[in-house]
């Protein structure tokens, strides 16, 4: 099979690639591991999603939906479900080898978009001692039991780690009949958006623990209790360690993006992001792959993730061309409240404008984002909060960049 | 009380107060920040999302307007004791002004796994 | 249970699912002879054997004459057979035991000791050369033993492929067969099982052997016999690192041995992760617990050895716990028991030295009037592993079988195919570590996250069992507890709300 643009992964990021691709004028193979699209999408059913693109609150499954109603009967697109993908090598075109309840599949492409997401961070991942009985889940993956098989965990749930995840499921299983004992953070911080709390912990009483985390856990076949400590300083007090009698902990302590497909190429990674670095088309620095969504970045908006599937799908189809204009790359500098951007680096070239996102070191409030090159001021944005962990995305008029670009933040001066 | 406004991801930290008999909302950064407040003080409402169990998986299902949040859990009995229909496509109704609300249950996924060779 | 009646009526009992215990099995059944392996747990392996670094020691380490030292080279030199016969993974990678500059006298003992206990091969690797060998050791790692004849596989592999093979030459396995009773009358020994769920209350034999790893001991209580002196538990503890780490050491890595055991050893998987440790903490009987101290004290030893690998691609922390009799093994004929044997003590070098323990205790039986029979064994069948067959291979056996082309297992690319093969294989395997142990869904970087929910789909549906029997190992470790909407408020006639409710009071 011949493809101008191949996407992995057929979940929000994957299927606005394959519309934007296709809008471009490319034909598009997207591959989609599970017998379905969407993605992870298909089983957060909570809402909050596509206030962006569709100015409605929309829970996670019909946002699903409204994507696939865009990519479903597009001639240009062809979409393999149940297909994974096992190989990714490159003459002067990828060659892609998958497998599929049909048989083995070889795609041909001219360019390559990776959107598989990320993964949870395993027991294991965070060190967590004592044994190993049943009973233990990240908080994904219960997600999917729950919501899609109907199916419940446990009655009595220790949740660790306070991310998005955590804290909607906390809400999921109370709602399903389960007693929340508590959700334990190791910052002194939530971790999750400020809404989440409110709605999933405030609304139904259950207690953040802030500055404590799970040390250990009990029992042989099935978990009996685990044990919370707090941290001084920084440092876990194993002198107040307390067991807590439960039968079920979720784990929601971090995301991965699943990188490790494309391994065999020598791409240049990026510390910040656990990922690799991409230019301002999300191109990586083999030509032609390109990266869009969780993979690339872990987000906490899903719009976020689309808006990323759009340029990256459009820069494919364009690398499929061969019109890809790649004059004269910069490396974004910034000041140490920026923590790092999205795109590493940029082009002076025709393109008008580039999006630029990224996070600060902690919450800011009435701040100017500022964009200088060659010493000139190029952009000043007004902004009223950037909170610790969201991302901010910047929209970049290129047409007075120079050899350079400088970006940082500024306290706006109140003027008493 | 103070509260956090959920209104957007700007999560402005809300300080309502009854002054003479009225709400007073400050720490809003927009209108809709005090119109969160007076509505979170005087008839709280959420956007309910649960899951029902059907024939072979389950459905999703939300409700289309926030309901009163004191109605929170009869909802989500209501959703349990529905009956079950034979098919399920996303956007039906499948309660209609659930529990005297205005608010219909409308299903937003259909899980099924399909039948393997 | 299968339609097919219960048996109770055996030769020989082996009690005990351990790798000697399936070796005993494999080695009795070949010979013809009518056997029960009688497992406590769901599965074979579950004990010390599935926690072991894997290693086929060479045999330099134990000291000259011991039965460890004995069964050791013995089993060393039969290893790559067997694995063969077994259709199992023998990674030859060869052992390094390594030290700086001031080790060498000590690594020059290990050396003679090795010739003395006729390993062959062995040499003294320095500097540039041992480097090369193993380019992330310390720059002060100056000396290495090699050891060409030691050798990786997968400890509960090879285990669950011997019981395979006992079975398809006739012999029985009785997992959740946990052994609380045994009467001996007129020569014949009746043997019960604790749990109502065995599937038979009690079996019959006129040999038992007794190979229950570190509950052997209570076995033989069971019996009368006197606990011997000197027994210890010792917990090893481990670190697993991510696939993607493949290739930081190239064969198990030691320190100079001490007192304590053989040390902490930098050591790799045959399936490609990096394995690190064990510990050797005392310990209770069945405390397989991890403990924080113990993991950084592996993280600590390590690096005494190697540069310090990323840790941030831990997967999974594990224990097992091994017994310890003296310091040698202890395999005997009991003297008041006619027809009773057991094995104490089984520590390492055991997994090495299990196939010639087997060996010898057949002998024994023969010598005690076993009768075999003269038959061709039969070869156990191997299930077709994907990862390892070519596109044209994998391509005709996904036309044959769609099932093999539908991925459940995204981190080790398991198919439902390979799934459905484990549980129809001659164990019939239910629970998820069973099939994790062989065909390795849930064992990758995600540890399962993605493929648990789907696996206990699988299961529940080719087993035609509710979704709340899926266990991760065995009864009581079942996953998921009931319909969404049953418990809490939902029990309740009256909404007892958990809602908090707002006021503008305060």
């Amino acid at each position: 099979m011949k493809t101008d643009v191949l996407v992995i992964g057929g979940g929000p990021a994957g299927m606005a690639c394959a519309f934007s691709a296709a809008q471009n004028g490319a034909s598009v193979i997207l591959v989609e591991r599970e017998y379905r699209l969407g993605g992870i999408l298909n089983q957060c059913i909570h809402n909050g999603f596509g206030l962006h693109y569709f100015n409605e609150e929309l829970s996670g499954p019909e946002y699903a939906y409204r994507w696939q109603q865009k990519i479903e009967n597009n001639k240009k697109i062809k979409i393999m479900c149940s297909t994974y993908v096992t190989k990714i090598t490159r003459g002067v075109n990828f060659f892609v080898e998958a497998t599929n309840p049909e048989g083995v599949v070889n795609i041909e492409a001219k360019s390559v978009i990776l959107a598989m997401g990320c993964r949870e961070r395993p027991a294991g991942a965070i060190n967590l001692t004592g044994t190993r009985p049943a009973g233990i889940f990240t908080a994904g993956c219960a997600q999917a039991i729950v919501n899609l098989q109907g199916k419940m965990i446990g009655k009595k749930v220790v949740i660790l780690g306070s991310g998005d995840i955590g804290l909607i499921m906390a809400r999921r299983l109370v709602c399903e009949g389960a007693q929340v004992v508590g959700v334990f953070e190791i910052m002194d911080k939530c971790g999750g958006l400020a809404r989440n709390y409110t709605q999933c912990l405030q609304d139904f009483n259950i207690p953040l623990h802030l500055s404590t985390t799970i040390t250990r856990v009990k029992g042989t076949k099935r978990l009996t209790g685990v044990y919370a400590a707090p941290l001084i300083n920084g440092k876990v007090d194993y002198t107040q360690e307390k067991l807590i009698p439960c039968d079920t902990l979720l784990l929601s302590v971090g995301l991965t993006p699943e990188i490790e497909l494309v391994s065999n190429f020598n791409l240049e990674q990026y510390p910040f992001t656990k990922s690799y670095a991409v230019d301002e088309y999300l191109q990586t620095t083999e030509p032609g792959l390109f990266l869009a969504g969780n993979i690339m970045q872990v987000n906490d908006l899903v719009d976020n993730v689309s808006n990323d599937g759009e340029i990256a799908g459009k820069s494919a189809a364009l690398y499929a061309k061969g019109k890809l204009d790649i004059t004269q790359k910069i490396e974004i500098a910034h000041d140490s409240s920026i923590r790092y951007t999205i795109p590493k680096y940029i082009y002076k070239n025709n393109e008008k404008s580039a999006r630029i996102c990224f996070r600060t070191d902690k919450e800011y409030r009435r701040i100017f984002v500022t964009a200088t090159s060659n010493k000139k001021q190029i952009a000043k944005n007004y902004v009223i909060t950037i909170t610790n962990g969201q991302i901010y995305n910047l929209n970049l008029n290129k047409q007075n960049l120079n050899k350079n670009l400088f970006l940082s933040i500024e306290q706006q001066k109140i003027q008493e | 009380m103070e509260m956090i406004c959920i209104r957007c991801p700007n999560s402005c930290v809300l300080k309502v107060e009854k002054k003479k008999g009225k709400i007073v909302v400050s720490g809003n950064l927009c209108p809709r920040g005090e119109e969160y407040g007076i509505q979170e003080v005087t008839d709280p409402r959420r956007t309910i999302t649960s899951v029902k169990q059907i024939k072979g998986g389950t459905i999703s299902v939300r409700t289309t307007v926030a309901v009163q949040k004191k109605l929170y859990f009869d909802v989500l009995k209501a959703i349990k004791d529905a009956p079950i229909k034979k098919t399920y496509n996303v956007g039906d109704i499948i309660i209609k002004n659930v529990c005297g609300t205005s608010s219909n249950i409308i299903v937003t996924g259909v899980n099924i796994l399909p039948k393997n060779k | 249970m299968s339609t097919k009646q219960v048996k109770n009526n055996f030769e020989v009992a082996i009690i005990g699912g351990g790798i000697v215990g399936t070796a005993v099995f494999s080695e009795l059944c070949r010979l013809g002879v009518n056997c029960v392996l009688l497992e406590a747990s769901e599965d074979v392996s579950n004990g010390s054997t599935k926690a072991n670094s894997g290693i086929v020691h060479s045999g330099y380490d134990p000291t000259p004459n011991s039965l460890m030292a004995k069964f050791n080279i013995l089993g060393a030199n039969m290893y790559e057979d067997m694995c063969k016969r077994l259709s199992v993974t023998y990674l030859k990678c060869g052992t390094l035991t390594v030290s700086n500059e001031e080790g060498r006298q000590k690594l020059n003992d290990l050396l003679n000791r090795g010739k003395q206990n006729g390993v062959k091969g062995l040499k003294i690797v320095e500097n540039k050369e041992l480097h090369k060998l193993e380019p992330n050791l310390n720059s002060d790692i100056t000396l290495g033993l090699y050891a060409p004849t030691g050798a990786l596989v997968s400890p509960y592999n090879v285990c669950v492929a011997l019981a395979e093979e006992g079975i398809v030459n006739g012999g029985t396995v009785y997992c959740y067969f946990n052994v609380n009773k045994i009467k001996y009358q007129n020569q014949l020994y009746t043997i019960y099982a604790k749990e109502s769920y065995a599937p038979t209350p009690f079996v019959n034999a006129k040999y038992v052997i007794n190979c229950a790893g570190a509950n052997a001991i209570e076995v033989n209580k069971l019996l009368g016999l006197p606990e011997p002196q000197n027994v210890s538990y010792v917990k090893g503890e481990y670190i697993i690192l991510d696939k993607s780490l493949k290739g930081y050491v190239n064969r198990p890595i030691f320190p100079l041995p001490t007192a304590m055991g053989k040390g902490i050893v930098s050591n790799l998987t045959v399936h490609g992760n990096i394995l690190l440790g064990p510990t050797a903490t005392p310990c209770q009987k069945d405390d397989v617990s991890v403990s924080t101290d113990s993991i950084a004290q592996i993280v600590d030893k390590v690096c005494l050895t190697i540069k310090k690998p990323n840790f941030g691609k831990t997967i999974k922390l594990f224990a097992g716990v091994r017994a310890k009799v003296g310091n040698d093994f202890v395999i005997e004929r009991d003297n008041t028991h006619k027809n009773y044997y057991y094995t104490l003590g089984i520590c390492s070098p055991g997994l090495t030295s299990a196939p010639a323990i087997a060996v010898y205790i057949k002998d024994m039986l023969i010598e005690d009037g076993l009768k075999t029979k003269n038959i061709t064994p039969k070869k156990r069948k191997p299930y077709p592993e994907l990862a390892t067959l070519s596109r044209q291979e994998l391509n005709k056996l996904i036309k044959a079988n769609p099932q093999y082309g539908r991925i459940i297992c995204k981190c080790e690319n398991v198919s439902e195919g390979e799934i459905i093969d484990i549980l129809n294989s001659p164990l019939k395997p239910t629970s998820i570590d069973a099939i994790k142990r062989r065909v390795r869904p849930s064992m990758g970087r995600c540890q399962g996250s993605f493929c648990i929910p789907k696996l206990i789909n699988l299961i529940s549906q080719y087993l035609n069992i509710p979704k709340e029997k899926v266990t991760l190992n065995g009864i009581g470790s079942e996953i998921v507890i009931s319909d969404i909407k049953q418990y809490g408020y939902y029990a309740r006639k009256q909404i007892n709300t958990v809602l908090k409710q707002v006021s503008t009071k305060k």
